[in-house]
């Protein structure tokens, strides 16, 4: 009994505070927290991933392991980023072969983004009557993390989207999407 | 012509303001002396998830090898990896890269006042679990491992990991 009004009192004193006063708008001591930084899960994304929507890490690393050797051997050889990604965004696999380039690592994120937010392969949000020919500096839909580029698949589970293949390389869309659909086609459950 | 001019005047304010936001500065390029082979990479994460997965305590991990740019070479999450493992993964792996040593060795030094970020950085933290990645005295990566079991369950996974690199 007395443990509990204890921890009654401990918990009040820990919460309180946090309710009782307005955060101020800067950190203490100076510092100034940084914006916060957003996430490549879609807005609807879930917290928890139910286990019957979870890729298994097996056949995530199958996948990634097959788009990036597809496009080492392309015949122009791309050294492309690959990258299986769950429900929330977050990265159930990354392989980023040697030599490949800066950008590659952002193009593939934001694609991975583009297909959990838009519930389609990147490609196909690019080819949208309204998004197609829009200039490279636009924003589009007022979110400047979608990307129009090919080059990321959803992979899906009884047609449930449950995760994506994302690839992205020095020799452009097209082959991103090959390698990507080649590496989608290891997940099977 | 006094059509097009009135296009033009309607049309330049549909131009959205965030096209014009300054980009962020790209990392500099990497030495090629200094890149990490992706063959041993992939052989340090899979060993360090490996490790994690067969300890007394099974930890279901999240375990990534990093460049000098923090960007992953290699990103490994096992199943039923949590969530906030992530985080706690990038922001050791950035640690070592920005201190210069082990996540781990870093927490020992550093000066914890609490509900304030270590030295004013809030991506630093005093948790084990990463490792710099060392070539001929120099560091070139780091190999990060964090885990719902704790930190030095993550630097044991961490250090079988760094073990798989050889130069």
């Amino acid at each position: 009994m007395k443990r509990s009004a204890l921890a009654l009192l401990v918990g009040a004193v820990l919460v309180t505070p946090a309710f009782a006063q307005p955060r101020p708008p800067a950190g203490r001591g100076g510092f100034q927290m940084p914006p916060p930084v957003k996430g490549i899960a879609g807005p609807d994304a879930p917290v928890a991933i139910p286990a019957d929507k979870e890729i298994p890490f097996e056949q995530a690393l199958d996948a990634a392991r097959t788009a990036m050797d597809a496009c080492l051997k392309l015949p122009r050889k791309s050294q492309a980023v690959v990258m299986v990604v769950d429900l929330n965004g977050n990265v159930r696999v990354q392989l980023s072969p040697d030599g490949t380039g800066l950008p590659f690592y952002d193009f593939a994120r934001r694609k991975a983004y583009t297909v959990l937010k838009k519930k389609m392969s990147s490609g196909e949000f690019g080819a949208l009557p309204g998004i197609k020919g829009q200039p490279m500096t636009a924003v589009l839909e007022g979110d400047p993390q979608l990307i129009t580029f090919p080059g990321a698949v959803p992979v899906k589970k009884n047609g449930e989207i449950v995760g994506v293949v994302s690839v992205s390389g020095p020799t452009g869309g097209n082959d991103d999407l090959k390698c990507a659909e080649a590496g989608a086609a290891k997940i099977h459950f | 012509m006094k059509r097009l001019a009135l296009a033009l005047l309607f049309s330049a304010p549909v131009l959205p303001a965030a096209a014009q936001a300054p980009m962020p500065p790209s990392p500099p390029a990497i030495a090629a002396d200094k890149q990490i082979p992706l063959d041993q990479a992939l052989a340090a994460a899979q060993a360090a998830l490996d490790t994690c997965l067969k300890l007394p305590r099974p930890s279901a991990a999240t375990v990534e090898v990093v460049d000098l740019n923090g960007l992953p070479k290699v990103l490994l999450s096992a199943d039923g990896a949590r969530t906030n493992s992530f985080d706690y993964m990038r922001m050791k792996a950035y640690t070592v890269l920005k201190k210069g040593m082990s996540s781990a060795d870093f927490g020992k030094t550093a000066k914890l006042v609490r509900g304030q970020p270590i030295d004013g950085d809030p991506q630093l933290i005093q948790y084990g679990g990463g490792q710099p990645i060392m070539k001929n005295g120099v560091m070139i990566g780091a190999i990060s491992v964090s885990g719902p079991t704790g930190a030095v369950a993550d630097d044991t996974c961490a250090m079988a990991g760094l073990a798989k690199f050889h130069f």
